[in-house]
């Protein structure tokens, strides 16, 4: 690896994308350069860590979706079956997009034989007539006809499809949605029941989901072979159906003491149901879900609340952790071990009490001493209770799974937890909660190294 | 993290979350894209603040990434990573929208402002004067450059995810990152001269 080469890595290395192999070359070449290397490294650092502000400050506001994009999808209510159907039965609803649709078609296929072109007009002539005969209700008439009109096309194609693939073609065309609106009709027809995701059960309605959705948009909840619901009513549906039994006197916990991760035991969150459960920004329904997790995912606790709230490490949101309700979730693995709360329910961590408005909330550390024990070998001390914060390191060793450091408190940051913790050389330094493992100081090893005098 | 999620061989299993919401949509359940959004809504909505410039004009177009999304949930078949896929779609659209509303090369950053009553330590940080002027020299580049800066730094893909992306090629993403630093470079000592 020459120097040009090197260099060209370096925003690569500051943003941790490097794989292991370049990663070492990097590393090796760096330490041979000495202090000019690290200088440049140190450089893009400033770059990254202000890039990065910026660009999470853009995403924490994210916006709810639209009323318009929620109405732009109605039409496609239903499984789509045959896309593709060369013969839609249905023609589209209003002349204008009729006549559009024709327009586009007879533009892409001038050579057509006439009689085909025929045969597509008689087509389009027949399904007009079958629109007339349809009992169909005339709301979801109106959906299909919003749709038609306002289908963003033409947009998509204004980019050359070959950077998208086959991923992102252009925008369906009014024809493509003429199959789309027919088919969805014919598996209404044919008693055709959706399946909503590729898993040997179904999905089981929840209550809670698509909070987001406004009521009167609700799309019809699939029906399911094993219910009694027979209608397309939304709210009968969602009313009728219960995911997963209240659990009251405590979580349901499958035990499994060996499941340790680099000698830390685990307690993982699982959704057992079939169905989508929420997870939420703070341990209550008051406030909006920011997540939702799939039927079979886990995700690791962090902490689990005296009301029996389980907040789970989300690594794909920039908002790090989020609240899963006690009823809707179960509990894997050494919970007990692995000082959550479980033990002595007095000694409930309950490090984040997030206010609703502010953005930074810091609680001093009370009652018996605390200590945070590194979880994730990935972790790094920073300088502040933010991802954007500078990197600390102690005597410039990186941290090991173990270390421990004496909690001085808590903080909430942007909704996001960081442990305010001391040592020797950064009183004031701070780990993010999803790194770390809370627990009681005295049930630690005699000498902790790394703790700071209480 | 856990195991099961580092140790996903590819975004394209079945058992995938990500492949789950897309095929949710395709199949027509809004619960998918309710959650692809709470997981992607934001990175891509700080894509587009990069690269248009304008708040406002990205939370528009990040509707309609969303709604293309859906529209297209059915013909996406797994050659690349969801999140990819739909910054592919968010460039294409931010392409198209400049081209329609001829949006200003740059306004002054407002999600510079969003932070504007913060308190602690972390105001401290932000307010670095020197974080500052490097902010104001990132806000000079051209978009290119500039994107190429939060697909790398706060998206964290890979130089050839980049190029997918962007549609460029591997070296040109090197060299646009190499061309950034040396703007910011110049910037930094012309305002240290003048300033």
């Amino acid at each position: 690896m020459n120097h040009k080469e090197w260099q060209a890595l370096i925003p690569f290395y500051v943003a941790q994308t490097l794989n292991d192999a370049q990663r070492r070359r990097f590393e090796a070449y760096a330490q041979q350069c000495g202090a000019s290397c690290h200088g440049e490294i140190e450089q893009w650092r400033e770059i990254a860590r202000v890039v990065w502000q910026d660009a999470d400050a853009a995403a924490r506001r994210l916006p709810p979706l639209s009323q318009e994009v929620y109405s732009r999808l109605q039409y496609r209510d239903r499984p789509p079956a045959t896309k593709y159907s060369a013969n839609p039965s249905r023609p589209p609803q209003g002349d204008g997009e009729k006549t559009r649709a024709l327009r586009i078609r007879g533009q892409r296929n001038t050579r057509l034989p006439l009689t085909l072109v025929a045969g597509i007009v008689m087509t389009f002539i027949f399904g007009a007539l079958l629109v007339v005969w349809s009992t169909r209700p005339p709301a979801e008439d109106d959906v299909a006809t919003i749709a038609l009109n306002t289908t963003p096309e033409g947009d998509m194609g204004e980019v050359a499809s070959s950077q998208l693939g086959a991923d992102a073609q252009p925008t369906q065309t009014p024809a493509d949605i003429t199959a789309d609106v027919s088919a969805t009709a014919q598996s209404r027809d044919l008693g055709v029941l959706p399946t909503p995701f590729p898993t040997n059960t179904p999905i089981v309605p929840t209550a809670t989901i698509s909070p987001a959705l406004p009521t009167s948009l609700a799309p019809p909840v699939q029906s399911l072979p094993s219910q009694s619901n027979s209608g397309d009513d939304a709210s009968t549906a969602l009313d009728s159906v219960t995911p997963v039994p209240a659990v009251e006197n405590g979580p349901l916990i499958t035990p499994s003491p060996g499941a340790m991760l680099d000698g830390v035991p685990v307690c993982d969150v699982v959704n057992p149901t079939n169905a989508i459960i929420n997870v939420w920004g703070q341990a209550n329904r008051n406030d909006p879900p920011i997540a939702a997790v799939l039927p079979g995912e886990r995700y690791r606790t962090i902490v689990i609340s005296q009301e029996g709230w389980y907040q789970i490490f989300l690594p794909n949101l920039a908002q790090r952790l989020g609240w899963i309700a006690p009823e809707n979730a179960i509990l894997e693995g050494n919970c007990d071990a692995s000082g959550l709360w479980l033990a002595t329910p007095t000694q409930v961590n309950t490090p984040m009490r997030p206010s609703p408005t502010a953005t930074y909330v810091v609680e001093a550390a009370t009652g018996s001493p605390q200590v945070a024990v590194i979880i994730d070998p990935a972790a790094r001390l920073r300088s502040g209770p933010s991802d954007s914060a500078q990197f600390v390191t102690l005597n410039s060793e990186p941290l090991q799974v173990g270390d421990e450091f004496l909690v001085n408190g808590f903080v909430t940051y942007y909704n996001q937890g960081w442990v305010r913790v001391g040592s020797r050389e950064y009183p004031e330094a701070y780990l993010p909660l999803s790194d770390v493992q809370i627990i009681p100081a005295e049930t630690t090893q005699p000498t902790p190294t790394l703790i700071n005098n209480p | 993290m856990l195991n099961h999620q580092t140790a996903t061989p590819t975004p394209y299993s079945e058992h995938d979350p990500d492949w789950l919401l897309i095929r949710a949509m395709a199949d027509g359940d809004i619960r998918g894209l309710n959650e692809l959004y709470a997981r992607y809504g934001g990175l891509l909505l700080s894509f587009l603040t990069a690269r248009v410039g304008n708040r406002q004009l990205a939370e528009e177009i990040l509707q309609d990434v969303m709604l293309a999304a859906w529209n297209h949930a059915e013909k996406f078949e797994a050659r690349s990573k969801v999140k990819t896929w739909l910054l592919v779609i968010a460039r294409n659209r931010a392409i198209n929208a400049q081209r329609r509303k001829q949006v200003p090369v740059m306004q002054i950053n407002d999600v510079l402002h969003l932070q504007s009553d913060d308190t602690g330590p972390q105001e401290a940080l932000e307010r670095n004067e020197r974080h500052d002027r490097v902010r104001d020299a990132i806000q000079k580049l051209p978009d290119g450059q500039r994107e190429v800066l939060v697909l790398v730094f706060y998206h964290q893909l890979t130089g050839p995810e980049v190029a997918e992306v962007l549609d460029i090629s591997e070296g040109t993403v090197k060299s646009r990152l190499h061309r950034a630093k040396e703007n910011l470079k110049g910037l930094l000592t012309q305002e240290g001269h003048t300033g």
